[in-house]
């Protein structure tokens, strides 16, 4: 079965840990170390994910086809080690956007409730 | 050159946390074993000249709590896939084995006169038909699980094989209370609703290495001999049709269950 033929919404919703993997390589594709930093960037610290819930979800979105390998390199910002790389499918890209859309008719729901920013 | 502090401690980090991921299953340290130690090393080298000890100290109290999750997550993960694959392995199998107990049980209806209770021979085929219906039930589940990206093939062999379970149960039921019979038919319905889902579809979108048609002809031949035994006044026709649809359902699930045997024994050294 093609990515085209895969439906995104079949996948939702999202655990944060893949959703926080898929953002994490929306821009480029990173190896597990550069993963773990951009998803503590981006949640402001608030998730640090250990290299078993890293490792397994990522063996997970693999098999879902959500992520693929790229290649094995050093990564020339850090060391002579060879690094695996990993970049978003197709259908991680429209399942991501998905989960946003979805995630966004919650927030405007919530907004219109005037829940917003009570803590 | 002698190691620094940090060093020291980083490669000592690094030693007992390989050795801590020997808790995976192998086939995934195999894959991912290098990498996360490469990961834990980074981090390591991070928190050290963040934190310094401290930073060290802190992370392993996060990594442990991650190591004890995961390690039984993907433990979890590996016997399930077994259970899964002796299952899809054995489901051939299981319907030969289903298909020859009911066909022997079929001869019960046999017995000249009435079948509320049998007699001497008669009485031990009808006991051969519970195994029957046993394997028959995880032989259908099994194939089920097998066509899991076939979404009707899926259900309808597990309605199919939650049927025949269903019977199996209700055989037993009967032994304690002859009232509970009605389990047993609701199981045959159930079994054959499944068939008959399974035929109509399989007749046009075969799934099983052969016999298009089959499916479908047992599943007719069930509700048409089964119309035939509530219309009929005459005790031998009764036993007669009896056994032809029991005969026949038998010897289908065996041929069925012979050519997926045969078909996972040719496709093993493939895999292998």
């Amino acid at each position: 079965m093609s990515d085209a033929t895969l439906r995104p919404e079949g996948m939702l919703p999202l655990t944060p840990a893949v959703f926080h993997i898929l953002l994490a390589l929306a821009d480029s594709e990173k190896h597990g170390y550069s993963i773990m930093q951009e998803v503590t960037r981006i949640t402001n610290g608030a998730v640090q994910m250990g290299p078993g819930t890293l490792y397994g979800t990522l063996k997970r979105m693999l098999e879902t086809r959500l992520i693929e390998e790229t290649d094995e390199r050093p990564d020339p910002q850090m060391d002579d080690e060879r690094r695996r790389y990993y970049r978003l499918t197709s259908f991680g890209e429209r399942v991501m956007h998905a989960e946003l859309d979805r995630l966004s008719v919650l927030l405007n729901a919530a907004q219109s409730k005037r829940l917003m920013g009570r803590t | 050159m002698n190691p620094t502090p940090q060093t020291r401690w980083i490669a000592f980090s690094e030693r007992v946390y390989r050795v801590l991921l020997l808790l995976y299953p192998a086939d995934y340290r195999r894959e991912y074993g290098w990498l996360m130690v490469q990961l834990f090393r980074d981090v390591c080298r991070q928190r050290y000249h963040q934190q310094g000890r401290i930073g060290i100290a802190l992370w392993w109290c996060r990594t442990v709590f991650d190591l004890a999750l995961t390690v039984i997550e993907q433990r979890r993960k590996v016997r399930l896939m077994i259970s899964k694959a002796t299952f899809v392995h054995f489901a051939g199998f299981m319907l030969v084995l289903g298909g020859a107990f009911s066909g022997l049980a079929a001869f019960s209806q046999l017995q000249p006169d009435d079948h509320f209770t049998y007699h001497g021979l008669y009485q031990v085929l009808i006991l051969l038909w519970a195994p029957g219906t046993l394997f028959v039930g995880l032989g259908c589940v099994g194939l089920a699980l097998s066509y899991e990206s076939i979404f009707w093939a899926k259900w309808t062999l597990y309605l199919c094989g939650v049927g025949s379970l269903v019977m199996t149960a209700g055989m037993f039921a009967t032994f304690l209370n002859e009232s509970l019979w009605n389990l047993w038919f609701i199981g045959a319905l159930l079994h054959i609703s499944g068939l008959t889902a399974f035929g109509l579809r399989h007749a046009f979108k075969p799934v099983l290495p052969c016999f298009r048609g089959l499916p479908l002809q047992m599943a007719l031949g069930w509700v048409i001999i089964g119309l035939g035994i509530l219309r009929t006044d005459s005790q031998t026709t009764n036993n007669l049709l009896s056994f032809l649809m029991f005969i026949g359902t038998g010897l289908v699930w065996l041929a069925i269950g012979q050519a997926i045997h045969r078909q996972r024994r040719q496709a093993e050294p493939a895999i292998a």
